[in-house]
């Protein structure tokens, strides 16, 4: 029998304290030009296109949360956007992204843009005086776009859980790509 | 037992989702609401002393990196920069030497009038344990927080100049907005024709020097100095000098990138200026908590540059500083 190296229940949680360390250590240290990788959002994205929807929207919330709370921005902004993001990424068809992975990298470019564009307009209707078009340009894209380059290196480990895990028959991630 | 079986549940996603927007809102709402000692502020606090020893490791992961790039950085310089900087630090030498002279001389004539050291400051050295985990924010986390006396509003510098105001205290660890940050302002003035602006951030990474009037003559290299106005810096911490000067005849103000002295990313080391008390002037709004609406914050400037003088641009500028200040620290 195949077996998966986490079990199902294992996986979201893991996969949630994994991106949260990665943010913390990681990315700060690894900006290019004050843009820093959103390394939450790129694993809620991922971990949504191959997950039932409540629990990808439970995860992207609480995620977002703890991304809230552990950098400098307003406590609420990123819980809604990722609950959000991972809803609208999990409820889209599973055909679309199973073994496909330039479709599962353009949905994580496209999630991030929209993250980051969101983040933006966020900024602005709750009052920071920022200039919306250079924040959108000098910020938001090349965010998403490193976002997707780090989407790309976490694509194959993630791939190689979830491959396993079908044949281990995973509940979480099995019921989201039928 | 049929009885006994559960059924389960299924509790529909597209309900949960709209609970989650609302308890985000909710959230927001506050956030925005709250002072500086708020609820979720104080968790956040607590969060920050949770993640502090985590943000440290990354930093000892990261000193590495930064080694290498300042070594790659080194490494690619031409001959030609070495000769420079070596007859650039000869000339800082015999300045260093005059403006000694200098000090002592104004220390003498400033016992004779009895007037107050401005440039006597306190301070209390602290590492750089963490820089910002999102785009959106130019941060970087200090390993000293309220137990070594340290409060929301006072200035951070580095060994060359103004570097931010820390916006956040926990027992054991703060954060520092940096003055590059697209929310910081700083009340200034050019140190040659002593005309007063202010600095602000922006979100491409560099500085501004606005409320320079087209009368004023700046040139590139000019240096620029805090001015103490608004009360949220202490007066003469260098900031940086004037890379490039451009208007139109149309304009009603200068439009004046600075060169910041200092790039936090070549520094370890911070100090925090705690002291004296009678320069530093820590936000006091936003220490008590008061800077509720940082929204508003941003657009209410009101006594800030009480019993000010000097020019209208000035005089904006010092309200600007003071909204800055408040705005800021109130995150």
């Amino acid at each position: 029998m195949n077996r998966s190296p986490l079990t199902s229940k294992a996986f979201l949680p893991v996969c949630a304290v994994v991106a949260v360390m990665l943010q913390i250590i990681l990315a700060p240290n690894i900006a290019i030009r004050g843009v820093v990788p959103n390394l939450i959002l790129v694993v809620v994205v991922l971990v949504a296109m191959r997950s039932e929807v409540l629990p990808a929207t439970v995860a992207g919330f609480l995620l977002g949360l703890v991304f809230d709370l552990v950098t400098a921005g307003p406590v609420g902004g990123m819980s809604l956007i990722m609950a959000l993001l991972a809803y609208s990424a999990s409820s889209l068809k599973k055909d679309l992204f199973e073994g496909n992975w330039v479709a599962q990298v353009l949905m994580l470019l496209v999630a991030a843009f929209a993250g980051e564009l969101l983040h933006n307009a966020l900024y602005s209707i709750i009052g920071y005086d920022r200039d919306f078009f250079a924040s959108l340009l000098l910020r938001a894209l090349p965010g998403a776009l490193y976002d997707s380059l780090f989407g790309l290196i976490l694509f194959p480990l993630l791939q190689r859980f979830t491959s396993s895990r079908k044949g281990a028959g995973s509940k979480l991630l099995k019921g989201g790509l039928n | 037992m049929a009885l006994n079986q559960k059924k389960p549940i299924k509790v529909p996603s597209g309900l949960v989702l709209v609970v989650f927007c609302l308890i985000s809102i909710a959230l927001l709402t506050v956030w925005v609401r709250e002072g500086a000692t708020g609820p979720l502020h104080t968790v956040r606090s607590g969060v920050g002393v949770l993640v502090a020893p985590l943000e440290e490791f990354g930093a000892f992961l990261g000193t590495p990196l930064r080694a290498a790039s300042n070594a790659a950085n080194n490494m690619t310089a031409e001959p030609q920069t070495l000769e420079e900087l070596q007859a650039q630090n000869e000339e800082l030498l015999a300045a260093a030497i005059r403006l000694e002279e200098y000090r002592q001389e104004n220390e003498r004539l400033s016992q004779l009038l009895e007037l107050r050291d401005v440039y006597g400051l306190e301070s209390v050295g602290a590492r750089i344990i963490s820089r910002s985990a999102d785009t959106w924010n130019q941060m970087i986390t200090i390993n000293k927080g309220s137990v070594a006396g340290l409060s929301v509003g006072m200035p951070v510098m580095s060994p060359n100049g103004l570097l931010g105001q820390i916006e956040s205290v926990s027992p054991y660890s703060s954060t520092v907005r940096l003055i590059t940050d697209e929310r910081s302002g700083v009340a200034c003035f050019l140190q040659a024709s002593r005309a007063e602006g202010l600095v602000t951030g922006s979100v491409e990474g560099l500085l501004y020097l606005e409320f320079v009037g087209l009368d004023v003559e700046v040139r590139p290299g000019d240096a620029i100095i805090t001015s103490g106005a608004g009360g949220v810096y202490p007066k003469g911490i260098p900031i940086g000098e004037v890379a490039s000067v451009d208007f139109l005849s149309s304009d009603v103000a200068q439009t004046i990138i600075v060169r910041p002295l200092t790039r936090v990313a070549t520094f370890e080391e911070v100090l925090v200026l705690t002291g004296n008390e009678s320069e530093i002037h820590p936000n006091p709004a936003a220490a008590q908590g008061a800077a509720s609406d940082e929204g508003a914050a941003a657009s209410d400037t009101s006594g800030a540059g009480e019993g000010a003088e000097g020019s209208e641009g000035a005089e904006g500028a010092r309200e600007t500083e003071a909204a800055a200040g408040s705005n800021g620290a109130g995150n």
